[in-house]
């Protein structure tokens, strides 16, 4: 069997600015330089697709199909920032949605709330997707707290209403990312990981359902894993080479920060790894990698599994983990923290935390080294051990952007900052708006 | 020519410190006849933060206004911004204490006063109260009270206040360079609206927007009477910064790409198109696209225009500026920014010039001007002649004097 799940078919769709740009990584990278042959062969081939009310943006865009939404509502010129006139646009297009996303077994959403049209049209465009049968995840962004109160609270807004209408909301604050990029991160930075994080959890997924497997995880389990999971769905991967790879893919992946050493794990219900490694992989590797996370688990979850063999992972092992809490878990904070790319898994020394001690800023991800090496830092996932106050998480932000404004604001650095209905207008405005320059 | 008739205005803007020499006729216009200006330095966001180097600049620019002039310069009046100037509306009312029931000098004193009382800050002083209109017994539109009878007297005002310490500041700055005085301090933005309104477009309605390096001031004239004006901490600094950081190029290169390529009417045939500053080879990565210049100019004026119309929006006068919006300031020179502002605001936009004043012809038409211009003609209505006052200046003139003498005793 060459291409599995020959019949699952698979649709990306990036809503609005952030989430085209996260589209447009995928396809810019390909879903792996190496997956491009396979590409051609058709079969479950992710299909992307950019919507966008605006016209300019979307005329920049790298994809292969682009969905103008709203022309008539937004005149091509974007939502201006106000997600009833992005939910408008897409109501406005409700038969052409339909259309796209007829027959379709599973649709992945990735948006960056806080704007209009991500922020207004996905969660329609979500309900759409659900409402013709497929198994709907959306991959969305939490805006900067220097972007202000009206962005953040549209935001949230946004990520209520999503949770209602989707499967699964894997949801990354960008705030956090920021930090994560390291001392010298711009905001374009933090695009770019939030960005490359989107097409790494597609990635993932679609590897595990395309690639031959020793253990085979098919799309039904999948859809076991997630569906009506709209609480809490988080996900990391880790990758190990050398003689125990499976060990250090398991500790990498557990170590990322939305795994949060395991914490998570412990509280889930339903715990997915998908492992992909070469023609040399052994079930007993595959057995390991397993029971590191397993060990990890109190709950008594449901574990799904699979291994899938890939020539390019000759000597490595990538280890993907979907871990999800119900609806009971916790009721009105789904926000999770980012997992870190496959690359910056791989490194850096450990530096331990006492859990309530705040991030500032993590240092600089070092280059990647050979497996086996400690992982990152483990960065505690704050929003659980010191509560859910909303205080407490807008105090939390703030300090994390704190080293870094002082790269971002040039001249008006050290001044008293210009703030707006709670945004500092001294932040470069197309920063602010997540608009690339160059 | 007596020297009791020079007025001089003294702007200490973002970019630059600015001092216009006006010499007011006996039939009360003004002419301007000198003009000094020197590069701010120690000034940010219109405020000063480096007294000493700021104070080097006043003194410069004092001196270039002598010259240009001929006259000497001992006092002069002050225009002041910065992110702490705040306005509100308000209506103060009062029980005519006047004899017989006729609305005394003091009845419209107590009911301004009474206006204004509430809402300041004690961190912060009342600059103007601007006086819109009165009620007489609940009679609408009365344009003067004085000398009518009646029983409750009420007006409307427009107060705009600022923090006491900062606008000390901005004095003692000026102190600094003896023999210097400051007659009284004026609203930058409401500085520029007396040098480019007439009292026609005041009736019609207006916008008027000093978009300067550091801030961008606004005030809004509906009916001839100030509605409602601001302060957004944000300038041509901003654009700079911005264009700065999105190129990864040094500021005062960023500067100078703004104001020798920049505009912010984007077109496609500026896409991929290279550009490089004049004496500069560009090389390498080195190269800066006009696109990418343009783009990021584009968004910040843009955005800094919206939120003049949020402020707009927000006082719901927006519907009643009959003459229009005049942009004024240094950023009134960004090529493309009438169609910009005319776009945001769905209403015609003009360059402001200081059409109300007379003398350097050449000045008068420069935006970046307007407010000094303004500030010296705030000054002549001030000093008189006292038979041809401007209905609002008695008020104001009380108010300032008020802030100023309460500063003086620091
Ligand atoms: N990951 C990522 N996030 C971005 C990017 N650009 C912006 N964001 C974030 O996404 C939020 C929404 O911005 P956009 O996607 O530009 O907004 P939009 O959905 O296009 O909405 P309108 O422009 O109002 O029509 C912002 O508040 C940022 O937090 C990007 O390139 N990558
Ligand atoms: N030709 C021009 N093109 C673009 N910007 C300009 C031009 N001339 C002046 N400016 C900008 O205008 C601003 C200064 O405006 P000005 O009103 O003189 O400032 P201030 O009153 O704050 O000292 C600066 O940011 C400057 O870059
Ligand atoms: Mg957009
Ligand atoms: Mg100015």
């Amino acid at each position: 069997m060459s291409v599995r799940e020959k019949n699952v078919r698979i649709l990306v769709l990036g809503v609005g600015g952030a989430g085209c740009n996260a589209v447009d990584r995928i396809a810019m990278d390909g879903l792996r330089p190496a997956d491009a042959a396979e590409n051609q062969s058709g079969g479950s081939v992710p299909h992307l697709v950019a919507i966008n009310t605006d016209s300019q943006a979307l005329s920049t865009s790298l994809c292969g199909e682009k969905f103008q939404l709203g022309i008539k509502t937004t005149f091509g010129l974007g939502a201006g920032g106000d997600p009833s006139v992005g939910r408008k646009a897409a109501m406005e297009d409700r038969d052409r949605i339909a259309e796209m996303v007829k027959g379709t077994d599973l649709v992945f959403i990735a948006a960056g709330l806080g704007g209009g049209t991500g922020t207004g049209a996905s969660p329609f465009i979500a309900q759409m997707a659900k409402q013709a049968g497929a198994l709907t995840l959306a991959f969305v962004t939490l805006p900067f707290e220097f972007e202000g109160d009206r962005r953040r609270d549209q935001a949230d807004a946004g990520l209520d209403e999503l949770k209602r209408v989707s499967d699964a909301v894997v949801c990354v604050p960008n705030d956090r990312l920021f930090a994560l990029a390291g001392d010298k991160a711009t905001v374009l930075d933090a695009f770019r990981a939030a960005d490359d994080l989107l097409a790494d959890g597609v990635r993932g997924i679609w590897r595990m359902l395309t690639k031959p497997g020793l253990i085979n995880l098919d799309f039904n389990d999948l859809r076991r894993a997630l569906e009506g999971r709209h609480d809490e769905t988080v996900f990391g991967i880790g990758e190990g080479q050398g003689d125990d790879k499976a060990a250090a893919a398991a500790f990498a992946a557990l170590n990322s920060p939305l795994l949060d050493g395991g914490a998570i794990i412990a509280e889930a219900e339903t715990i997915l790894v998908s492992l992909v490694g070469g023609p040399d992989l052994g079930l007993g590797e595959v057995q390991r990698a397993v029971s590191a996370i397993r060990k990890k688990a109190t709950q008594n979850p449901h574990i799904f599994m699979g291994a899938a063999i890939d020539e390019n992972f000759t000597g490595k092992l990538s280890m993907l983990v979907i871990a999800s809490r119900g609806a009971s878990a916790i009721a009105d904070d789904a926000v999770t923290s980012p997992l870190p790319s496959e690359r910056e898994l791989a490194a850096s020394p450990v530096v331990e935390r006492s859990p309530s001690e705040p991030v500032v800023a993590l240092p600089a991800p070092a280059p990647p080294v050979a497996a086996g090496s400690p992982p990152r830092p483990v960065e505690r996932f704050l929003e659980r051990v010191a509560g859910k106050a909303a205080t407490g998480k807008r105090e939390r932000a703030k300090q994390q952007t704190l080293g870094l404004e002082v790269n971002i604001k040039g001249r008006f650095d050290k001044l008293e900052p210009t703030v707006y209905e709670g945004e500092d207008l001294d932040l470069p405005t197309f920063l602010r708006r997540g608009i690339k320059i160059a | 020519m007596s020297r009791s008739r020079i007025v001089v205005g003294m702007e200490i803007g973002t970019s630059k410190i600015c001092t216009v020499v006006g010499e007011q006729r006996d039939d009360g216009a003004l002419a301007i006849i000198g003009i000094g200006e020197c590069p701010a330095r120690g000034v940010r966001k219109a405020e000063v933060v480096d007294l000493e180097t700021a104070v080097q600049c006043v003194h410069q620019s004092v001196a270039a206004a002598e010259d240009s002039a001929g006259v000497e310069i001992r006092s002069l009046y002050a225009g002041v911004s910065g992110s702490h100037i705040r306005s509100f509306n308000n209506r103060g009312i009062v029980p005519v204490q006047g004899e017989g029931g006729e609305i005394s000098d003091s009845d419209v004193e107590s009911a301004v006063r009474n206006a204004r009382a509430i809402n300041v800050p004690p961190e912060n002083a009342v600059l103007h109260s601007l006086c819109q209109h009165y009620y007489v017994d609940g009679q609408d539109g009365v344009l003067n009270p004085l000398g009518m009878l009646g029983a409750r007297l009420s007006a409307d005002v427009h107060v705009i206040h600022g923090g006491r310490n900062r606008t000390q500041n901005l004095i003692k700055c000026i102190r600094s360079v003896p023999p210097l005085e400051v007659n009284e301090v004026v609203f930058n933005g409401f500085a520029a609206a007396l040098a480019v309104l007439s009292d026609e477009q005041r009736q019609q309605g207006a916008l008027v927007i000093d978009m300067g390096g550091g801030t961008t001031d606004f005030v809004v004239y509906v009916g001839g009477a100030i509605k409602h004006s601001g302060v957004i901490a944000v300038g041509g600094d901003h654009i700079s910064n911005d264009v700065s950081l999105g190129l990864k190029i040094p500021c005062s290169r960023a500067e100078r790409l703004k104001v020798e390529h920049g505009t912010v009417a984007l077109d496609d045939s500026m896409k991929g198109k290279a550009i490089s500053l004049t004496g500069e080879i560009s090389i390498g990565s080195n190269v800066i696209f006009k696109d990418h210049l343009c783009q990021v100019m584009q968004l910040r004026a843009e955005e800094t225009l919206q939120l003049v119309k949020r402020e707009l929006d927000k006082s719901g006068f927006g519907e009643l500026l009959g003459a229009g919006v005049f942009l004024v300031g240094g950023c009134a020179h960004v090529r493309g920014i009438k169609d910009l502002a005319a776009d945001v605001f769905g209403l015609p936009v003009q360059i402001g010039s200081s059409q109300t004043v007379m003398g350097l012809t050449a000045a008068l038409d420069r935006p970046e001007y307007a407010a000094p211009i303004g500030i010296t003609r705030f000054g002549a209505i001030q000093m008189g002649p006292p038979k041809k006052r401007e209905s609002a200046g008695n008020v104001i003139g009380r108010a300032i004097y008020g802030l100023i003498s309460k500063m003086r005793m620091f």
